[in-house]
C-alpha cells in the first residue's frame, strides 16, 4: 500500500517559536487518520504542511511518492473558520474547484449541492444558510473536485453537539467506499475515535512532536449514534486518553 | 404602520412648522426679506424655474460632473487601491506621499484646476476626481487587506490561478467595500464640483448660486440649494436601491 502523505524529520519554526519538531509519520492511501493533540500544539501547522501552503523549514512532505512543492493539487482542505465566499450563491460556492477548472457546468454543480441536501437553498446565500449547511457546502466544495486526499481542520468544531454528530455521518457515508485519504485534526478525543482508522496524539507545544499512535480497530461501517457506548471504544478512549491528558495538562502548565 | 404613518407627519408639521415661522418673520418684517428671502418667493423662482426650463442645463452640467469625476476617481482609486495592497513594498514606499496628498485641504486645488484646465467642465471634475479617488483608495485597500486568510488559501486550495483569485476573491471583496461607501463618495463629487463651479464657471448649479450671490439674490441662492439637495436626495435614493442590489449577499 503507497503512503499518500510522508512526512520526513519535520521542523516547523515561526520566527523563534518552534510548533512542531521531528515529525515523523506516513498517511496510508484509503485512510482515514486522524491527528489529536492540546490546543496550539502544531496540529493546524502539519495540514498546512500537507497542503503545501507553507514549506517545512526542516525535512520534506511528500504526496504519493513525489516531494511537494508548492501547492498540494492531489489535496482539498476543509478550514475551521468559514472559507465560503459570501457573495456566491450555495451553487456557485460549491462549483467553485470546477470554475477555477474551467469546468463549471450548472448540473454537475447542481447534483453535489443535491448531495448534500441543500436543493431547496441553491440560490441563498451563506449568509442565508445555518451554520451546519454552511459546512455542508465547504464539503461538497471539497469533494466535487475529486481530490485524492482531504485535509480537515476541526471542520465541525463550531457547530453544536448534535448538529455535529450528523455531519461526521454524512462524511463518514461520503468516504465510505470512496478510495480518498483523510487526515482529519481535531481537539476532541470521541470525534476522532468514532471516526478514524487511525488517531495520532501530538505532544503539547511549542516544538510538539508524535506521542503515538493508535490503530482504531471498531468495525466498519460504524454508526455514529451508538459507536460511543461500545466497551472497546470505552476502552481505546480510555487508553489513548491516559496520554492526551498529560499533554493537555502540560500545556495549561506552560 | 401606524408608527411609520405617525412618524411621517410629526415630520411634515415640523418642515411646515419651519417653513411658515420664516414666512411669518419675513413677511412681519422682524427678518430682513434681502438676507432672509421668503418660502413662497423661493418656491415660485422654482416654479419658474422648472417652467422655463432654465435650469436643466445646470442641473445637467453640475450632475454630468459629479458622474465623471465619480467615475474617474473611483477607477483610479480601485486601480491604485488594488496595486498598493497586492504589493506591500509599492504600498510602503507611496504610504508617506498618499499622506501628504490626502491631508489637502481639496478646496485650495479649485484654482490651480481652473488654471489648468480652464473654465469648462474639466476643471471640477478634476477637483472631484482628487475627493473621490482618496475615498475609494482607501476602501479598495481595505477591502483587499481584509480579505479573510482562510477565503484565500480555500480558494487557492480549490485551484484558484493569481487571476482567478482576483477576479473571484479580491476584487469582489474590495467592492464591497467600494460599495458601501457609495453614498460618502457620491456626496462628495457633488460638493466638490459645486464648490469647483461657485469658484469659477459659465455653468452649473454651483455657478447659478454664485451669480445669484453677486446680485444680492438670496432669493436664487436658496432655490438653488433646494434644487441641489432635492437632486443629490433623488441620487441617494436610486444609490440606495443600487447598493441593496449590489450587497443582497449580506443579510
Amino acid at each position: 500500500m503507497p503512503q499518500a502523505i510522508t512526512f520526513e524529520k519535520i521542523s516547523q519554526t515561526f520566527g523563534t517559536y518552534t510548533a512542531v519538531d521531528g515529525i515523523d509519520l506516513e498517511i496510508g492511501a484509503g485512510k482515514f487518520v486522524s491527528v489529536v493533540g492540546p490546543s496550539g500544539c502544531g496540529k493546524s501547522t502539519l495540514l498546512n504542511l500537507a497542503a503545501g501552503l507553507i514549506a517545512p523549514t526542516r525535512g520534506s512532505v511528500s504526496i504519493f511518492g513525489t516531494p511537494l512543492n508548492g501547492l498540494n493539487r492531489r489535496a482539498a482542505y476543509m478550514f475551521q473558520q468559514d472559507a465560503l465566499l459570501p457573495w456566491k450563491t450555495v451553487l456557485e460556492n460549491v462549483g467553485l474547484g470546477l470554475r477555477f477548472r474551467g469546468t463549471f457546468t450548472e448540473v454537475k454543480a447542481q447534483e453535489w449541492v443535491d448531495r448534500v441536501g441543500l436543493a431547496a437553498f441553491s440560490d441563498k446565500f451563506p449568509s442565508q444558510l445555518s451554520g451546519g449547511m454552511r459546512k455542508r457546502v465547504a464539503m461538497a466544495q471539497c469533494w466535487i473536485v475529486d481530490p485524492d486526499i482531504l485535509l480537515m481542520d476541526e471542520p465541525f468544531s463550531a457547530l453544536d453537539v448534535h448538529t455535529r454528530m450528523r455531519m461526521e455521518g454524512e462524511l463518514l457515508d461520503l468516504w465510505t467506499g470512496s478510495p480518498k485519504t483523510v487526515l482529519f485534526v481535531t481537539h476532541d478525543l470521541e470525534e476522532a475515535l468514532s471516526l478514524s482508522d487511525e488517531v495520532v496524539v501530538l505532544s503539547a507545544g511549542p516544538a510538539s512532536h508524535i506521542v503515538a499512535r493508535h490503530v482504531i480497530d471498531l468495525p466498519r461501517p460504524r454508526n455514529l449514534m451508538d459507536i460511543r457506548t461500545e466497551p472497546r471504544f470505552a476502552e481505546l478512549y480510555r487508553e489513548i486518553w491516559a496520554q492526551l491528558k498529560q499533554e493537555v495538562l502540560t500545556s495549561y502548565a506552560r | 404602520m401606524r408608527g411609520k404613518l405617525s412618524l411621517l407627519v410629526g415630520q411634515v408639521l415640523i418642515a411646515v412648522a419651519f417653513l411658515s415661522t420664516w414666512q411669518v418673520l419675513v413677511t412681519t418684517g422682524k427678518l430682513d426679506k434681502f438676507f432672509f428671502s421668503r418660502p413662497t418667493d423661493i418656491a415660485g423662482r422654482i416654479v419658474t424655474w422648472l417652467k422655463t426650463g432654465s435650469i436643466w442645463p445646470h442641473l445637467f452640467v453640475t450632475l454630468e460632473e459629479a458622474a465623471l469625476a465619480f467615475a474617474f476617481g473611483a477607477g483610479a482609486g480601485i486601480v491604485c487601491g488594488f496595486a498598493l495592497a497586492r504589493s506591500p513594498r509599492l504600498g510602503a514606499l507611496a504610504d508617506p506621499f498618499i499622506r501628504v496628498l490626502n491631508a489637502l485641504p481639496r478646496v485650495v486645488l479649485a484654482p490651480i484646476f481652473l488654471l489648468w484646465f480652464g473654465l469648462g467642465i474639466w476643471s471640477k471634475v478634476a477637483l472631484g476626481v482628487t475627493v473621490v479617488f482618496f475615498i475609494v483608495f482607501f476602501n479598495t485597500h481595505q477591502g483587499v487587506r481584509d480579505v479573510d486568510k482562510s477565503v484565500v488559501d480555500n480558494a487557492r486550495m480549490l485551484g484558484a490561478s493569481e487571476w482567478q483569485l482576483t477576479r473571484h476573491v479580491l476584487i469582489p471583496s474590495a467592492l464591497t467595500w467600494v460599495f458601501s461607501s457609495l453614498h460618502i463618495s457620491i456626496g462628495f463629487a457633488v460638493i466638490a464640483v459645486v464648490v469647483g463651479e461657485y469658484l469659477g464657471a459659465s455653468r452649473g448649479v454651483g455657478y447659478l448660486i454664485s451669480q445669484a450671490e453677486g446680485v444680492f439674490d438670496t432669493t436664487g441662492v436658496f432655490a438653488g440649494m433646494a434644487v441641489l439637495s432635492a437632486s443629490v436626495l433623488l441620487v441617494g435614493l436610486g444609490v440606495n436601491r443600487l447598493e441593496r442590489w449590489l450587497l443582497r449577499w449580506k443579510s
